[in-house]
């Protein structure tokens, strides 16, 4: 039998990797709109992880809390620079590439600002409260709400207008 | 499960993702940044350590040059060359100060840097999450401070405004209109912080900057 040796750091990153590899990978996504810059993203957030270490004493929470943030960074970053030197693999919808019957939400929230954007997917798809929308995002938990109330209502526009939807 | 999240269910990192953003950071050095001494301060034992050593040498009456004096002479020379040349953050070299000065200093704080540069810098020891600051200072009138926190690092340019060499001031400014790497933060009439544009910087923490910058 072959006994494969994992070192410390190798396994550090695959349970990284398997607890919260595709909320990062879904957040960075949300923004990025492109898996290369996204899975870029993820490697940058947990070698972000590794080097500085921070300490969260057993909580999980707080670890995918520090992790998403980081993310959150790096994507409005990495979103900056490519907004400077805009691309064409970033003008192709990463949505279309998904065979979804739900697509089209999808793509409703991708045409949406990035700080609606941004609420909206930490709000729905990862369940954080709006008080911890607020820590994490560094806005006022009042700021958050009206975003959130204000992305819901661009939503509906963009659902109307370009779905049909009433 | 919403609908949003079931839109999102397909967007999952595969295993071959994992492994290759695996395989990457297993050949990236992710050594904690808390646990290794910053490039400064290990520049500044370098230097420290060569004073010593030049100092024994050249004490009068103490020893005469050997051939293994001589060699220790010059790992010294050659240390102080590298040094000379680039600093471990890629600074120039005027960016160090003397041996003498870091051996009767230790190195630049928020205080000596404002001395130097007559103006007021602000002390980043006390900027929420700070873990490593070092304060540099790279010209008569200039200077810079680099600061990493858990999430983020950042280069903050300091000019001074009020100092009698107006024209290298000039020259600073006409390089920088040039350059759309500097952001400016903050100005006065006597000094001007500008934030280095190749930073990990959101939005949120850039006006955070700004905030204690203007304190």
């Amino acid at each position: 039998m072959v006994v494969m040796a994992l070192s410390v750091k190798e396994l550090r990153i695959r349970r990284i990797l398997d607890l919260y590899g595709d909320s990062l990978y879904r957040l960075a996504c949300s923004y990025l709109k492109n898996e290369a810059d996204a899975q870029e993203v993820v490697q940058d957030t947990v070698i972000q992880l590794l080097r500085y270490d921070p300490e969260f004493a057993g909580d999980a929470k707080k670890e995918k809390g520090w992790l998403m943030k980081t993310a959150a960074n790096l994507s409005r970053n990495r979103l900056r620079s490519l907004n400077a030197h805009p691309s064409e693999e970033l003008n192709e919808a990463f949505a279309a590439a998904k065979s979804s019957d739900l697509k089209f939400v999808w793509e409703a929230v991708a045409a949406l600002p990035v700080k609606y954007r941004e609420v909206i997917h930490l709000y729905y798809q990862e369940g954080y409260s709006t008080k911890e929308l607020a820590d994490l995002l560094g806005r006022k938990e009042a700021t958050i709400r009206s975003d959130l109330y204000r992305a819901r209502e661009e939503l509906k526009t963009i659902l109307k207008e370009s779905y049909d939807f009433e | 499960m919403n609908k949003y999240q079931q839109a999102n269910e397909q967007i999952r990192l595969s295993e071959q993702q994992k492994e290759a953003i695996l395989n990457e950071i297993m050949s990236t050095e992710t050594a904690p940044a808390g646990k290794s001494l910053p490039g400064f301060y290990r520049w500044a034992g370098i230097f420290a350590g060569a004073l010593a050593v030049v100092l024994l040498m050249v004490l009068p009456g103490r020893m005469k040059p050997s051939a293994s004096s001589n060699s220790t002479m010059n790992e010294t020379m050659a240390m102080e060359e590298a040094a000379d040349s680039e600093t471990d953050m890629g600074m120039p070299a005027e960016s160090v100060r003397e041996g003498s000065e870091i051996a009767a200093s230790g190195t630049y704080d928020a205080k000596a840097l404002a001395a130097d540069l007559h103006c007021s810098v602000p002390d980043f020891e006390h900027y929420p999450g700070a873990k490593t600051v070092e304060y540099t200072r790279t010209s008569e009138t200039t200077g810079t401070i680099y600061v990493a926190t858990e999430q983020n690092e950042f280069v903050v340019l300091i000019e001074t405004l009020a100092d009698p060499a107006a024209e290298e001031q000039e020259t600073t400014a006409a390089a920088k209109a040039d350059d759309e790497t500097y952001e400016v933060l903050y100005e006065d009439e006597t000094v001007r912080f500008s934030l280095f544009a190749n930073n990990d910087m959101s939005e949120t923490e850039r006006e955070e900057l700004k905030g204690f910058l203007n304190k």
